[in-house]
């Protein structure tokens, strides 16, 4: 009974409103952008691990391709803790020789990253 | 002058709905909110066709290299057949392709950006070019 009077109540201050609005409103804002931020920085981050891993197998395609990406997964903070998976394809089948056509995609939770190239 | 003045002082008092106020300040929020979406998708995806760009200049270079009886624009569609099936860009085309001065591969890939929010129905091409060489 005492809330609904308080609720259809005219009286009030404007500025202590505005504020605890202006608090909840922009307080809703700032943690959206760090959250959209922080996600933007992992996918950019799992872009250069694909990128780098897929650039340095190409280079040495006899090498291990997930010794790759975790030698450069340990260098990326953000990254460091993640479980990733990754899949690799190559065209045609081998792996190892010249010409082949090589793809990866790396995934950390709903972040996806994909790279290719061409061993040479 | 007179009514003016009386619609001045009406400024003074309190009443009126607070509900459009608050509306408006929604609004506004949701805007500032779709906005930095849109924005931080469109900046990502910017991004992904940059690094495609690059990787598909540099492997074409290098399909370049060791088929060199083979012209650009053949090698350019076989490696097209082998990545378009990778990526899950939306009208993903290679404009175009050359070799400039005999050595130097150029190329130019383009997306359709969809906005990521329902409501915002915007579209955009991304083209970004990418040399190798």
């Amino acid at each position: 009974m005492k809330l609904i009077r308080l609720l259809s109540d005219e009286d009030g201050n404007i500025l202590l409103e505005a504020v605890a609005f202006t608090t909840l409103a922009f307080g809703l804002i700032l943690t959206l952008g760090i959250d959209l931020f922080q996600l933007e920085r992992r996918q950019i981050g799992l872009e250069q691990l694909a990128r780098n891993s897929t650039r340095f197998f190409l280079l040495n395609p006899e090498s291990d391709f997930s010794e790759a990406i975790s030698t450069f997964q340990e260098l990326d903070s953000q990254l460091q803790d993640d479980q990733l998976k990754f899949s690799i394809k190559c065209q045609p089948t081998d792996c190892d020789s010249s010409g082949t056509f090589v793809s990866l995609e790396i995934t950390s939770g709903d972040n996806v990253a994909k790279a290719f190239g061409v061993i040479p | 002058m007179q009514r003016l003045s009386v619609s001045f002082l009406s400024f003074e008092k309190e009443k009126g709905s607070g509900l459009v106020w608050f509306i408006s300040l929604l609004a506004l929020i949701s805007v500032l909110i779709g906005t930095l979406v849109s924005a931080s998708s469109q900046f990502l995806l910017a991004r992904q066709v940059t690094d495609f760009s690059e990787q598909y200049v540099l492997s074409l270079k290098t399909l370049l290299n060791q088929n060199p009886s083979l012209t650009i624009e053949t090698l350019s569609q076989r490696l097209s057949s082998q990545v378009a099936s990778n990526y899950r860009f939306q009208n993903l085309s290679i404009k175009s392709v050359s070799l400039e001065k005999g050595r130097t591969v150029h190329a130019v890939a383009c997306v359709t950006w969809r906005a990521p929010i329902v409501f915002v129905d915007g579209s955009r091409e991304i083209c970004e070019e990418a040399y190798a060489r």
